[in-house]
């Protein structure tokens, strides 16, 4: 099982040293985890170009941590986005990776499930989980969340992500365990 | 008269569905706004002075904010310049009692306007975390059909009808500051089109696109993370 694990570390939050710091401790003894301390001044934000369709098919013009990631999010078994949920929405250094995740989609359309998608450059990808946290979640933000993370995995054409909520200090290293669990479990051959 | 504030939230310095969604309601809100304020999100996280920037924002009766769907949500560059314009109305309380209007307006490469629905509802939590008046929001479909065939499919024509009585809407609702009448405030609008048909269209737009760029069909498909 290979995993990455992509963490903010732009993040204001209060909540995200504690959550950064617990999940590397908890999580240190899975050999096969690759970790990424994702800065959203690091990374450009995509602007729309396209050439990633059509100039450098599959590959973007800009060069940062975001290709390293793409690369391994087509090889690897697992990615978790451990995120600050702001307004219902992952936070913007996390959203940033995500932005640039369109090489690995080709620019045709399909249908799937009755709706316009993208067609997928990789028969491979991988299964996703989020540990979203912030001390203030509303119930709205919270439904949003869940229905954001389940469009982007239809866009993937993949499973919908398991989604962990973190909102408290005390709760963070139940949460982490709970994803712990998954992990392992998913090693034994289950889903996670 | 009122102020109005659109925010810009495309990445293009060219033409842009965006821009010319904004274009096309300020040339129908002449006559109820004194002035108007066009702020690019990604060039504003470039710029020197940003708090003199929020506060002529703030200062606005109605905010637009318009955006390009990036992977279901808004793009980070337009969450950024949001988050940031929150924190700094937190921290003045420009007007508490009598908030701008906040208005959104998306638009999807996709035909189904209704795939903006979560971008549209991380606006909505947003104006409810920030204090402004959530007036709701519009979803269109074929965000880059609507700005290439402009010339070809005007938006008062019998494909782009749905389209253009939606913009109607929603600029009625802006010249009136109020809340966009319809369930929870939010109309979502696509092309007279059969799905089949655009997806033929917008193939070969892409096949044609790459081609340009001496990029054949079978070189779209390239894998070039798998050595």
């Amino acid at each position: 099982m290979y995993v990455t694990v992509l963490y903010d570390q732009s993040s204001q939050n209060t909540l995200a040293s504690i959550v950064n710091e617990a999940i590397q401790r908890e999580l240190s003894d899975i050999q096969t985890i690759k970790w990424y301390a994702v800065n959203k001044d690091a990374i450009m934000p995509c602007i729309g170009c396209f050439n990633c369709w059509i100039k450098t098919p599959g590959k973007c013009m800009m060069k940062d941590v975001t290709t390293a990631i793409n690369e391994d999010i087509i090889r690897i078994n697992i990615v978790i986005y451990v995120t600050p949920i702001i307004y219902g929405s992952y936070s913007t250094a996390i959203k940033r990776t995500l932005d640039h995740i369109v090489p690995i989609l080709l620019p045709f359309f399909k249908k799937s499930k009755g709706e316009v998608h993208h067609e997928q450059r990789y028969s491979k990808r991988p299964n996703f989980m989020m540990l979203a946290y912030n001390e203030t979640i509303t119930s709205e933000e919270r439904e949003t969340f869940i229905a954001l993370t389940q469009a982007n995995s239809v866009n993937l054409d993949i499973p919908n992500p398991k989604v962990y909520f973190c909102s408290a200090k005390k709760d963070i290293l139940q949460t982490i365990g709970e994803i712990k669990s998954s992990l392992l479990k998913y090693t034994q051959g289950g889903k996670a | 008269m009122k102020k109005i504030c659109f925010i810009n939230g495309s990445p293009k310095t060219g033409e842009s569905c965006s821009l010319y969604m904004i274009d096309f309601i300020t040339k129908r809100l002449e006559d109820h706004f004194k002035n108007y304020l066009i702020v690019n999100a990604l060039s504003f996280l470039k710029h020197s002075n940003k708090e003199s920037v929020f506060a002529e924002i703030l200062s606005c009766d109605a905010i637009v904010v318009v955006f390009p769907l990036y992977v279901d949500s808004m793009p980070s560059h337009l969450l950024e310049m949001l988050e940031n314009l929150d924190i700094y109305y937190r921290n003045h309380r420009i007007n508490p009692f009598n908030p701008p209007c906040l208005y959104g307006l998306a638009n999807c490469g996709f035909i189904e306007g209704h795939q903006n629905v979560n971008a549209l509802k991380i606006l909505r939590n947003y104006s409810s975390s920030a204090g402004f008046k959530w007036c709701g929001g519009l979803g269109l479909g074929g965000g880059e059909m609507i700005r290439s065939t402009k010339d070809q499919i005007p938006l008062q024509s019998k494909i782009a009808l749905p389209i253009y009585q939606a913009l109607c809407t929603l600029i009625e609702s802006i010249k009136n500051l109020n809340a966009i009448e319809a369930d929870t405030a939010t109309l979502f609008a696509n092309y007279n089109f059969p799905k089949w048909l655009f997806m033929f269209m917008a193939n070969r737009f892409w096949i044609t696109s790459a081609k340009s760029n001496g990029i054949a069909k079978k070189m779209m498909y390239v894998k070039p993370h798998i050595h």
